[in-house]
């Protein structure tokens, strides 16, 4: 816990940081429809991203996260609303926002057929770099992404751990002002993983902006400075990271029971709305730190052995399905 | 620039990489070359070949009996076998019976003074033909007039020798009464097409054809693994990525083009067959070989585009080029196909690119020939291009 707390403490310095920065990107209004779609894609989003911040974009499969990644990236016009990315409008300046910025699709977007080499050396070429640059980033890139022994391997033979730290590494190749990471963990080791996750903290040192989705929301609660849920194509929530932890941690009590709970117990819990996360843990809605004594009471008449409490730590998990939750709610409520 | 040719080397290494994609493009246009070539050289060549074989059975032993004989021989369409003993009835039957020979001939004793009977002497009949069971009623017909032919011939020898008249003068200049003249375009030379110069351009225009299967596999894995999606984040413009397709495929076609003649030119005589002539001009050979590369090119792109998995595009390219070189004339020329196919054939793509190459190879064909071939290629080629941008740009993956 303390780990944690420590880490929090740092994520908390850096965002007034970021706070501070003036905005990178500003999108405003957005909407976007597919063709044939009956539904928006994107639904009047704003937002906007501060210079050198960690931006995590979360949100449910199919909420338009990709979509409005297409169109940061110049991948898809926009359709209604606008989008400015370093004070140039994407439609217009989409040659000069694109030098600056490089996209790290979520599948592994290069060549089995070809080395590690060769896929670098090809998109180093595409990007433009000068044979001086070429030597430069390949040493940072390869160093940073942990790539140098399996350089002029075909990457076919690569494991997947190696194939996503090589997606990574061609995205840092032009030295991007802008990195956009589409799900850069999916499905590797621990190891690798570890690789691609300081390789991006090492971008906080050099300004990068960097916009990041996943799902695994460990990730983005410990990488993310500044966060955005977007379900549905609507932005549902907008903040810092430690903001939203902390809006979510006050009213959080966690308990670990040493057996599982009988339904009676649960009973004498009941108004503080008991949420199973699993058999012997639950989370206790407590809007009054005061309530904490009477629920250690209750705990007791009821026989129940604590193992471990928690209060007013939340995690990004939590927070996240409560705002889906809740949005789900409201859409079902409206007519 | 930089991009372009980062992109065609990246093609080029990739396919290099590709021993499947290799064999395709240009083993197997090879092969059909080597095996068409050597496989129906006897269906084209004018002195070899294998020619049915006929048993000869001379009971007469005349100079009028050899002398029908020789000039049976002379249409070099029957190979006459003369045995040392004459077989008897059942084993000459069992002979033909057993596919040694297509026909026995058999003269009769008496023949050569029946020929041209001065004292009433008949023999009926002069000469007695058997035919295997298998023979055809064509093959039956054509050999049944060249011993009709011969025999008047020889009559009628007999008769002139015994009014003086020298037979042998009139023998001469019955060679030249009978002229044979191959309509080529252009009035080129009068040398009978060979296999190897049917089969060459065939199926050199059918391999330029299986560039979709690689091409179109490479643009769909490049989609289905976002790298595509990947490039177009960058700077790279889409006529870039585009050409960094075209151009080295483009490239691979031209190398099959010379490959494919070099293989007809001196790989097949070495394997007993005749060695292509290349008759027109190198400039209009190219320029039909430019003409086939972009409407293969075009083909390929409008499966790419029109295909979600290379599983797709792999059948349906692979179909399409056997269903267009059947129409076309590749693997069925066209001259035995019933006239409505032979209609239906000129609006196979693949049919023009054939003829403009035989126009070129065969016909020593002049720039008005082959241009309305040529044109038509790259027109279709260009259109099916578009066409596959127009398709792209509406995909939304």
């Amino acid at each position: 816990m303390p780990a944690r707390r420590a880490i929090q403490h740092d994520r908390r310095g850096a965002q007034s940081t970021s706070m501070n920065q003036p905005a990178l990107i500003r999108v405003s209004q957005l909407r976007h429809r597919y063709a044939n779609a009956a539904v928006l894609a994107l639904d009047d989003v704003s937002l906007s991203i501060p210079q050198g911040c960690n931006f995590g974009l979360i949100g449910p499969n199919g909420a338009g996260k990709t979509t409005l990644l297409s169109i940061l990236t110049g991948l898809q016009a926009v359709q209604f609303g606008s989008v400015a990315v370093a004070g140039m409008d994407v439609a217009r300046d989409g040659r000069r926002i694109k030098s600056i910025s490089a996209l790290v699709p979520q599948d592994n977007a290069f060549y089995g057929g070809l080395t590690g080499r060769e896929n670098l050396r090809f998109f180093a070429d595409v990007y433009g770099l000068t044979n001086a640059q070429w030597r430069e980033r390949l040493e940072y890139c390869t160093g940073v992404c942990s790539l140098g022994e399996s350089l002029d391997k075909r990457v076919a033979q690569y494991s997947g751990g190696m194939k996503r730290r090589l997606n990574l590494a061609i995205g840092l190749l032009n030295a991007p002002q802008i990195l956009y990471l589409d799900e850069p963990t999916v499905g590797i080791d621990v190891l690798s993983r570890r690789v691609i996750i300081e390789a991006i903290q090492a971008m906080r040192t050099q300004s990068t902006t960097v916009i990041y989705t996943s799902h695994y929301l460990e990730e983005v609660e410990a990488l993310c400075d500044e966060l955005a849920v977007i379900d549905r194509g609507r932005l549902v929530a907008r903040d810092s990271t430690a903001n939203l932890l902390q809006r979510g941690s006050q009213q959080s009590l966690l308990l670990s029971f040493a057996q599982v709970p009988p339904p009676s117990a649960l009973q004498a819990l009941q108004r503080w709305q008991p949420h199973a996360l699993h058999a012997q843990q639950f989370e206790l809605s407590v809007p009054q730190s005061g309530d904490l004594e009477t629920i250690m009471q209750r705990c007791n008449a009821q026989q129940l052995p604590i193992t471990q409490v928690q209060f007013g730590i939340s995690r990004l998990e939590r927070i996240y399905a409560s705002l889906l939750q809740h949005q789900t709610g409201e859409a079902e409520a409206q007519p | 620039m930089k991009g372009l040719f980062a992109c065609i080397r990246k093609e080029l290494l990739l396919l290099s990489r590709d021993l499947h994609g290799l064999a395709l493009l240009f083993l197997m246009p090879l092969a059909f070359v080597l095996i068409m070539s050597l496989a129906l050289q006897n269906q084209f060549s004018e002195h070899s070949g294998t020619r049915l074989k006929v048993l000869v059975v001379d009971a007469d032993r005349s100079d009028a009996s050899r002398a029908v004989l020789a000039t049976m021989a002379e249409g070099n369409a029957f190979d006459f076998v003369v045995p040392t003993h004459a077989p008897a009835s059942l084993a000459l039957d069992e002979q033909l019976r057993r596919g040694d020979y297509a026909f026995a001939i058999e003269f009769v004793a008496g023949f050569g003074p029946a020929l041209l009977p001065s004292d009433g002497t008949v023999v009926d009949p002069l000469i007695r033909i058997s035919v295997a069971p298998d023979s055809n009623k064509q093959t039956e017909t054509i050999f049944l007039t060249t011993v009709r032919a011969a025999l008047g011939r020889e009559r009628m020898r007999a008769l002139l020798g015994g009014l003086g008249v020298d037979t042998q003068s009139a023998n001469d200049g019955a060679h030249a009464d009978i002229g044979v003249h191959y309509a080529y375009v252009g009035g080129g030379t009068q040398r009978n097409p060979s296999a190897v110069q049917q089969s060459v351009p065939a199926w050199l225009v059918f391999g330029a054809f299986f560039v979709v299967v690689p091409l179109s596999n490479t643009f769909i894995r490049e989609r289905q693994q976002g790298t595509l999606r990947r490039l177009r984040s960058t700077n790279l413009s889409a006529l870039t990525l585009l050409a960094g397709k075209l151009v080295p495929y483009f490239g691979i076609n031209q190398l099959q083009v010379l490959l494919m003649l070099l293989a007809g030119s001196y790989l097949v005589p070495l394997l007993g067959g005749e060695a292509l002539q290349i008759n027109g001009s190198i400039a209009l050979l190219a320029l039909m070989a430019a003409a086939v590369s972009v409407c293969a090119l075009g083909f390929a792109l409008l499966i790419a585009v029109s295909s979600n998995t290379t599983e797709q595009a792999t059948l349906l390219g692979g179909t399409g080029n056997i269903i267009l070189a059947a129409l076309g004339g590749i693997m069925i020329p066209k001259f035995v196909m019933p006239p409505t196919m032979q209609s239906v054939a000129q609006w196979s793509p693949m049919s023009w690119g054939l003829e403009g190459f035989l126009d070129v190879l065969l016909r020593s064909g002049t720039l008005r020939d082959v241009a309305p071939k040529a044109a038509g290629l790259i027109l279709l080629g260009l259109t099916a291009i578009l066409l596959a941008w127009l398709v792209q740009s509406r995909r939304t993956d």
